[in-house]
C-alpha cells in the first residue's frame, strides 16, 4: 500500500504541468513557445531535476578481490512555488545504493520559505550557503557543515550538510549585507565506523593516538560519550554571523564576522584503565569566533582570489585539551580564463595555522606530550597545514562535452587526490558523466587522509535524465 | 574670366549636393550604427545550433539592455535547455572601457563575480561568440572602413564595407554588406587575423519592422571550417520602452525579483 502510494506520488509529479521560470513576462507578449513564461505576479509552481543510476566500481589496491562495484539510483528534485512577494522551495534526492545508507537528512536536501521585501529577502529553512570568493575551496565558508561520508567529490555543494537557518539579504547601491542565525548545532559528518570505507582516520593510527602511552598502539576498549541531538539544539548552541559586501571598481570586498563552533568535534579521554584496557571518549564541541574577509580582484581574464581571517577559540590560551586552540586561515587563488576559448583554469593555496601548538615528529615514538585534538587538524606534526588545488575545465565539442580535472596535495603529508570527470550531454536532457577519484601519497608520506583512502579509488559512471 | 568664375561656382553648385550624398565606409556604418541605437530594448530569441549532418539543438534566452549615460548595462537569462536554465548573466558597462560581468549558476546557488572572457568564447556552443552576440559589426570608432563596391544580394541593394579593426581584436577584418534602404547587416563576412581566411558568415534571412524600425529577425551564423551553423530567430524585440533599473543588479541576478 506504502509503495502504491509513493507510486501515485511520483506519477501525480510527472504529469503536473511543469513551467519554466518565467522569463521578463512583464515585459514580453503572450510567448510565442508554450513552455516560457506566467507573468512573475501571478502565482507560479515549477518542478526541475533529474532520474537516472550509476555504478561506482572501487579498486581495493591491498586486496583486489575486496574490490567491489556499487550500483545506485538517483531522482533529484527540485519543486519551486511562486508567490507575489513569497516563494517555497523543496529539493528531494534519493539516491539509494547497494553500499550505502539512505538517511533522511540525505532526502531533504533544501527546504525553505522566502520573503521579499523592497531592497532584499528573508530565507527560513533547511538552507545551503556559500561564503568566500575562491573556486570551491574556502576557508571562511561556515554556514554550513561539512560532510565526508562519501569521500570528497567535485561538488562542493554536495558535501555540505542543509542546515536549520535564518538568513536576511539586504542590498541597495553596490553593497550587500547578509546576517544568518541557526538555532541549532550541526557538526560535521564523517563516516562513523572506524574501519568504514571513508573513516577520517585509519583504525591503527587512531589507536596509536588515543594510546594513554603516546607512540605506543594499545587498543583501549573505548567508550564514547557523545552530546546528545537534543544538547546540541539548546539555545546555547545557537549560532549567528554577518557578511557585508562592497563592490570597490574591480574589487569585491568582503568582512565576515561569526560566532559559533568548530564544526569538527573536539574530545578528550579518560578514566584510563590500564588493568583492563578500558577508557571513555568525552566528545565536546568548541565554541569560536571567526573574523574573516574575502576579496575578489578582476584583471581582464584573471580572476585574484583570497580569503583570510581568524579564530578565535573560547581556549584563547591553547590549554584545555578537549577544545581547539586559536588558529589563523588563510587562501589565495587564481582563475583564467584562456583568452579565444571557453577553457578556465583555476589554482588555490589554502592553509591554516594553530597557535599555542606544540610541534613533534610523528616518527618519534617516544613522543609524550602529544596533542592528539590539535595533532588532528595539524599536518605532520606541525602547527601549520598548507594545500594546493588546481582545477581545470574544457569544454569540447560546441559544450557537449564538458572536460573537469581537479586536483588537491597536502603540502606537510604530501598526500594527494584527483579527481578527473567528464560528462557528455548526449541530448538537452540526457546526460552521461564518467568521473574518478584518486587517492594517495607521494613517497612514504605521513598521516593523510588521502593515503588512508588509498583502497577508495573508484570510477563512476552515471547516465541521468533531466526535466 | 568673369565667365570663368561664374562656370566654375555653377559647376560647384551643380555638384555639390552629390558631393554632399556620396557615401563612404564611415558614413554608412554611421547610419548602421544610429539605425540600431535605442535607450532600453528588450529580446526573446531562440537559437538554434545546426550540425552539419541536419541534428539541430534549441536553446531560448531573453535578454535586456539599458543604456544610461553612454553606458550599457545588459541582463541574459537562460531559459532552456534544463540544463542551462535559469542561468543570468549580467554585464555592465564601465567608464573608460571593459565590462564588469556576474553570472548566476542555479547548480552552485549563488553568483560570481567572472573575468571578461574577452568575447571570443563561444555563447552557449553556438557559432557566435560573446562579441557577436554584443555587435556582429564594428563600430564607426572602432575599426578602419572603407567602401569597397555595391552589389544586389536577395534582391536589395547594398553597399560593401570592409572594416579592419584598430585594435587587437577577434578577427582580422569584416566586410559587410549593409542595406541601403534601412541601412542593416545583410551579409557580414568574418576573416582570421591574417585578413584572407574566411573563418565564419551571417547572413540575414529576413528583415522586419517592428514598431517602426527594421530589424534583422532571423539570422544564420556558418563556421566555414566545420559546417556548423546557428540560426538567431528573434521571437520578440521591443526598443524605448520603460526599462526597470532593478532588473540590472545582482539582487536580480541571484533571486530572478525585482522588488
Amino acid at each position: 500500500m506504502r509503495k502504491f502510494s509513493i507510486l501515485l506520488v511520483v506519477l501525480w509529479i510527472i504529469t503536473l504541468p511543469v513551467f519554466a521560470f518565467e522569463g521578463f513576462a512583464d515585459i514580453f507578449d503572450e510567448p510565442e513557445i508554450e513552455t516560457v513564461a506566467s507573468p512573475s505576479e501571478k502565482r507560479s509552481f515549477g518542478i526541475t531535476g533529474s532520474a537516472g543510476f550509476s555504478l561506482e566500481g572501487f579498486y581495493d589496491k591491498s586486496d583486489p578481490k575486496e574490490s567491489i562495484i556499487d550500483v545506485g539510483g538517483g531522482l533529484d528534485i527540485d519543486l519551486a512555488w511562486r508567490g507575489s512577494i513569497v516563494d517555497a522551495n523543496a529539493s528531494f534526492s534519493l539516491r539509494p545504493s547497494l553500499e550505502n545508507e539512505l538517511e533522511w537528512i540525505d532526502v531533504f536536501t533544501g527546504l525553505s520559505v522566502i520573503s521579499y521585501f523592497e531592497g532584499g529577502r528573508i530565507e527560513a529553512g533547511l538552507l545551503k550557503k556559500e561564503w568566500g570568493s575562491a573556486d570551491g575551496v574556502h576557508v571562511v565558508d561556515v554556514l554550513n557543515a561539512p560532510d565526508y561520508r562519501n569521500g570528497i567529490v567535485d561538488d562542493p555543494l554536495a558535501m555540505k550538510v542543509a542546515e536549520p537557518m535564518l538568513y536576511t539579504t539586504a542590498s541597495w547601491q553596490n553593497t550587500t549585507f547578509d546576517i544568518f542565525y541557526k538555532p541549532m548545532l550541526i557538526p560535521m559528518l564523517s563516516e562513523e565506523n572506524p574501519e568504514g570505507r571513508w573513516a577520517m582516520m585509519d583504525i591503527g593510527a587512531l589507536s596509536s593516538m588515543l594510546s594513554p602511552i603516546p607512540g605506543i598502539d594499545i587498543t583501549l576498549n573505548i567508550t564514547e560519550h557523545r552530546p546528545e541531538r537534543s544538547q546540541l539544539s539548546k539555545f546555547s548552541k545557537s549560532q549567528f554571523g554577518g557578511r557585508i559586501k562592497q563592490i570597490l571598481g574591480p574589487f569585491d570586498l568582503g568582512l565576515i564576522y561569526y560566532n559559533g563552533f568548530y564544526y569538527e568535534p573536539g574530545f578528550y579521554l579518560d578514566n584510563i584503565d590500564l588493568d583492563f584496557l578500558s577508557g571513555d571518549l568525552y566528545i565536546d564541541f568548541t565554541r569560536a569566533q571567526l573574523f574573516g574577509l574575502e576579496a575578489t580582484f578582476i584583471a581582464g581574464p584573471v580572476t585574484l582570489m583570497a580569503e583570510g581571517g581568524f579564530w578565535l577559540s573560547e581556549d584563547m590560551k591553547g590549554e584545555k585539551p578537549d577544545k581547539f586552540n586559536n588558529k589563523w586561515v588563510y587562501l589565495a587563488g587564481v582563475g583564467v580564463l584562456i583568452p579565444g576559448t571557453s577553457v578556465y583554469a583555476s589554482f588555490t593555496y589554502n592553509g591554516h595555522y594553530i597557535m599555542d601548538f606544540k610541534e613533534y615528529d610523528p616518527s618519534d615514538p617516544f613522543n609524550f606530550e602529544v596533542d592528539t585534538l590539535q595533532a588532528l587538524l595539524s599536518s605532520d606534526g606541525k602547527a601549520y597545514s598548507n594545500t594546493l588545488t588546481a582545477a581545470l575545465e574544457v569544454p569540447l565539442a560546441r559544450e557537449k562535452i564538458l572536460l573537469r580535472l581537479a586536483g588537491t596535495y597536502q603540502i606537510e603529508t604530501n598526500g594527494y587526490a584527483l579527481l578527473p570527470s567528464l560528462k557528455w550531454n548526449i541530448s538537452d536532457d540526457l546526460v552521461f558523466k564518467a568521473s574518478g577519484r584518486l587517492f594517495g601519497s607521494i613517497g612514504e608520506g605521513s598521516a593523510s587522509i588521502f593515503k588512508a583512502w588509498n583502497d577508495n579509488n573508484s570510477v563512476k559512471l552515471e547516465i541521468g535524465y533531466l526535466f | 574670366m568673369k565667365r570663368i568664375k561664374f562656370l566654375i561656382a555653377t559647376i560647384i553648385l551643380i555638384a555639390l549636393p552629390f558631393y554632399a550624398f556620396a557615401q563612404t565606409g564611415p558614413s554608412v556604418m554611421q547610419k548602421l550604427q544610429d539605425s540600431q541605437k535605442a535607450t532600453s530594448s528588450a529580446m526573446d530569441i531562440k537559437l538554434s545550433l545546426v550540425e552539419p549532418n541536419g541534428e539541430v539543438r534549441e536553446r531560448r534566452i531573453q535578454t535586456l539592455t539599458l543604456t544610461e549615460n553612454d553606458l550599457t548595462s545588459t541582463i541574459t537569462v537562460f531559459l532552456s535547455p534544463a540544463s542551462v536554465k535559469n542561468t543570468r548573466f549580467l554585464t555592465k558597462e564601465k567608464k573608460g572601457g571593459g565590462d564588469d560581468q556576474w553570472i548566476f549558476l542555479p547548480a552552485i546557488g549563488r553568483i560570481k563575480r567572472i573575468a571578461a572572457s574577452e568575447g571570443s568564447g563561444s555563447f552557449m556552443g553556438s557559432d557566435f561568440s560573446y562579441s557577436d552576440m554584443a555587435s556582429t559589426t564594428y563600430d564607426v570608432d572602432e575599426a578602419e572602413h572603407t567602401l569597397i563596391g555595391e552589389e544586389s544580394i536577395y534582391g536589395r541593394e547594398a553597399y560593401i564595407i570592409e572594416s579592419i579593426p584598430l585594435a587587437a581584436s577577434d578577427y582580422g577584418k569584416t566586410v559587410i554588406w549593409v542595406d541601403k534602404e534601412h541601412y542593416l547587416p545583410l551579409k557580414v563576412e568574418f576573416y582570421a587575423k591574417d585578413g584572407k581566411t574566411l573563418v565564419k558568415h551571417l547572413l540575414a534571412n529576413e528583415i522586419k519592422n517592428v514598431e517602426g524600425r527594421w530589424i534583422t529577425k532571423v539570422m544564420t551564423m556558418t563556421t566555414v571550417a566545420s559546417k556548423h551553423s546557428t540560426r538567431i530567430d528573434i521571437l520578440q524585440a521591443k526598443y524605448d520602452i520603460p526599462m526597470n533599473r532593478g532588473y540590472f543588479t545582482t539582487s536580480f541576478l541571484e533571486t530572478g525579483r525585482v522588488l
